[in-house]
């Protein structure tokens, strides 16, 4: 058994800074080197099986690159990560597979990230045909029971993503990435779209799954107090670095570097006490 | 500067049935003021926006009534060409869906200036830059010279959302419609923008509609709350006095939902139940059915907008 659910090691990505030709054609007289943006700049963490581990960080900090460069979206240019004690960036394609059954994502844009004309039956069912699961009760009492997991009644299958409001189309979009039954989730802004009320529902469902299967989060977000309720661990990104790991009980008053105590103290103040005016 | 009066608004739903998304609704927004506008998904707020600038398709709108001006300037029955010259310069918009209202294949300093040119068709290339260059400064871009070039998929969640508010302020507009400007920017940038906005309230007279479902933000921004739920208006009035000692139940579980940054570490509240659809509203008041404070008169007869105060509104039997 291995200690770790994943681990990370010196992660690197950066991207080239898109520039109009007029300009790359001046850059290439003067023999500048293309400007590139360090999204992930040496990152190694850990989450332990049953944990919620947050990660915060300003917009553009680096937090969605990595998430998709751990699922394989992006290709890092250095560094690993290990998921039981696999490489994934190393993985063959069926070690892959087996790779991402146990490591699924929620995505920010519930609107986005459903394709409207496929029924929520052909939405939930496309992970099992991929990985060629039959259910012994049958598809629709899996899917039903599925459904009923993350609150969403049982005439659910034949109907459309228009069909459903934002909330319940996270739940959809959570339903879905729970149908492997995952060790690991990448929760990417997963409630920053909802409003607050919808919010406090899917926060309460992500403690419960956590609770009553076991399983890990990773939690992806801007918001100050959302990840310090949810998460037992946080982890601060800045311009693409960790610069602090903390427990969240400790996060408001322990967390020391300057860049941390900025991010919280604009969350209280617009939270709390609102600005200055 | 803005005024909606007694506007209710029935829009055609799927086989037929009549959704009546905004009832009797009557708001006003002074010059030099911002007005917030609160409630759960699905209560309307978008769609007011939208009424706003006449941007609901035609073909989807069953019934309109009451009315809605612009400086005094009736936008209930003005045409569409009236409507585009509002657009834009006098009135900038914020879009809620960032990807939805940016052209994938636009850089990020075309789809800035094409809301110059469009409205300022004599301006030369160099001054429609600068504009978008200032624009994109203001509204809270740190490097904007590095980011002219890149497309929208290049750029952060919350990049994409400072072009849509630098596409709202390009024009230097009067009045600016946000619909949840700043749900993907982290604290301290909202903290900047917000102080930015109101900057431009306090000092060059600009009006704002400011949606949002954070009332800390609203409090931030906003001078009055307007409390939206299923196409009525609960509560409305000063800021301070709606989020202190708010007079609706529903205002109240809305902030017991609210994220808190208080030392004890505890899960916000969920509000039970969901919002009834706007063609099964129940009968007496709309938050009835998940009301904790409801009383028998509460399920029978809707209670109508009772002035608790200057300025200060509320609808509930209470
Ligand atoms: N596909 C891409 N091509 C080029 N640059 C990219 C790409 N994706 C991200 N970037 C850049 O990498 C940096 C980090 O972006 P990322 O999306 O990871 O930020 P984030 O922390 O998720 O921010 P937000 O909170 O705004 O979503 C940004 O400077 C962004 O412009
Ligand atoms: N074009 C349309 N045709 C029919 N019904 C619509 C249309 N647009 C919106 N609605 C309905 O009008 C109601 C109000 O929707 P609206 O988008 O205004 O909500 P909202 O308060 O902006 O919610 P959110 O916080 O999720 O953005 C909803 O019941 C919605 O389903
Ligand atoms: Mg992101
Ligand atoms: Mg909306």
């Amino acid at each position: 058994m291995e200690e770790y659910l994943l681990k990370v090691e010196n992660l690197c990505k950066s991207f080239v800074v898109e520039k109009s030709l007029k300009k790359k054609i001046l850059s290439f007289f003067n023999k500048e080197r293309p400007e590139a943006v360090k999204a992930l700049d040496n990152i190694s963490f850990n989450i332990k099986s049953g944990e919620i581990l947050g990660i915060l960080g300003e917009s553009g900090s680096g937090k969605s690159t990595l998430a998709r460069t751990l699922m394989g979206i992006h290709k890092p240019d250095s560094g690993s990560a290990y998921l039981l004690g696999k490489n994934i960036f190393t993985a063959n394609k069926t070690e892959k597979l087996d790779i991402y059954k146990n490591m699924q994502m929620v995505f920010q844009d519930p609107y986005g990230s459903l394709d409207p004309r496929m029924n929520i039956r052909q939405i939930l069912s496309e992970p099992l045909k991929i990985h060629n699961i039959i259910p012994k009760e049958g598809i629709d009492n899996f899917l039903n029971k599925s459904l009923e997991e993350v609150g969403l009644s049982k005439d659910s299958l034949d109907k459309y993503p228009s069909e459903f409001s934002g909330g319940q189309r996270q739940r959809i979009g959570i339903c879905r990435a729970l149908i492997l039954n995952p060790k690991l989730i990448i929760a990417d802004e997963a409630v920053s779209a909802l409003d607050v009320s919808v919010q406090a529902q899917i926060l309460d469902l992500l403690v419960k799954l956590k609770e009553k299967r076991g399983i890990s989060i990773i939690f992806i977000s801007h918001d100050v107090a959302v990840v310090r309720q949810i998460s037992s661990r946080i982890i601060l990104l800045y311009h693409g670095k960790i610069v602090e790991e903390i427990d969240s009980d400790r996060l408001l008053s322990d967390a020391k570097h300057e860049y941390s105590r900025k991010l919280i103290n604009a969350a209280l103040t617009l939270r709390e006490s609102g600005i200055n005016r | 500067m803005l005024k909606i009066d007694n506007y209710s608004l029935t829009l055609k739903g799927s086989n037929k049935v009549s959704l009546p998304v905004l009832e009797n609704i009557s708001l006003k927004v002074d010059k030099g003021k911002c007005l917030g506008i609160a409630g759960e998904s699905g209560s309307g707020k978008s769609v007011l926006a939208m009424s706003i600038l006449g941007l609901l398709p035609k073909t989807s709108i069953e019934h309109i009534s009451g009315q809605i001006y612009i400086n005094d300037k009736k936008i209930t029955n003005a045409s569409e060409k009236e409507l585009n010259d509002i657009r834009g310069k006098e009135v900038g918009f914020i879009f809620q869906e960032p990807m939805t209202a940016m052209n994938p294949l636009m850089k990020l300093k075309e789809q800035i200036a094409e809301v110059v040119y469009a409205h300022k068709k004599e301006i030369n290339s160099k001054d429609a830059d600068e504009a978008v260059i200032k624009a994109l400064s203001r509204a809270g871009f740190k490097e904007p010279l590095k980011f002219l070039d890149s497309y929208p998929h290049q750029l952060s969640g919350g990049m994409r959302q400072r072009a849509m508010i630098a596409m709202a302020l390009v024009m230097n507009p009067k009045l600016i419609i946000a619909d949840e400007p700043t749900t993907a920017i982290d604290a301290e940038l909202q903290t900047e923008i917000l102080t930015e906005l109101r900057r431009q309230i306090d000092n060059f007279g600009l009006s704002m509609l400011f949606i949002s479902h954070d009332l800390g933000v609203l409090r931030s921004i906003s001078d009055d709350i307007a409390i939206l739920y299923c196409g009525n208006l609960l509560e409305k009035g000063p800021a301070n006095l709606v989020l202190k000692n708010p007079k609706h139940p529903y205002t109240a579980d809305l902030i017991a939902a609210l994220p808190r940054l208080t030392l004890e570490r505890k899960l916000p509240s969920p509000i039970k139940g969901t919002l009834p659809s706007p063609n099964n509203k129940p009968k007496g008041c709309v938050y009835s059915d998940r009301c904790k404070k409801a009383k028998d008169i509460c399920f029978n007869t809707r209670p109508p907008l009772k002035e608790i105060g200057n300025n200060y509104f509320v609808t509930c039997w209470e």
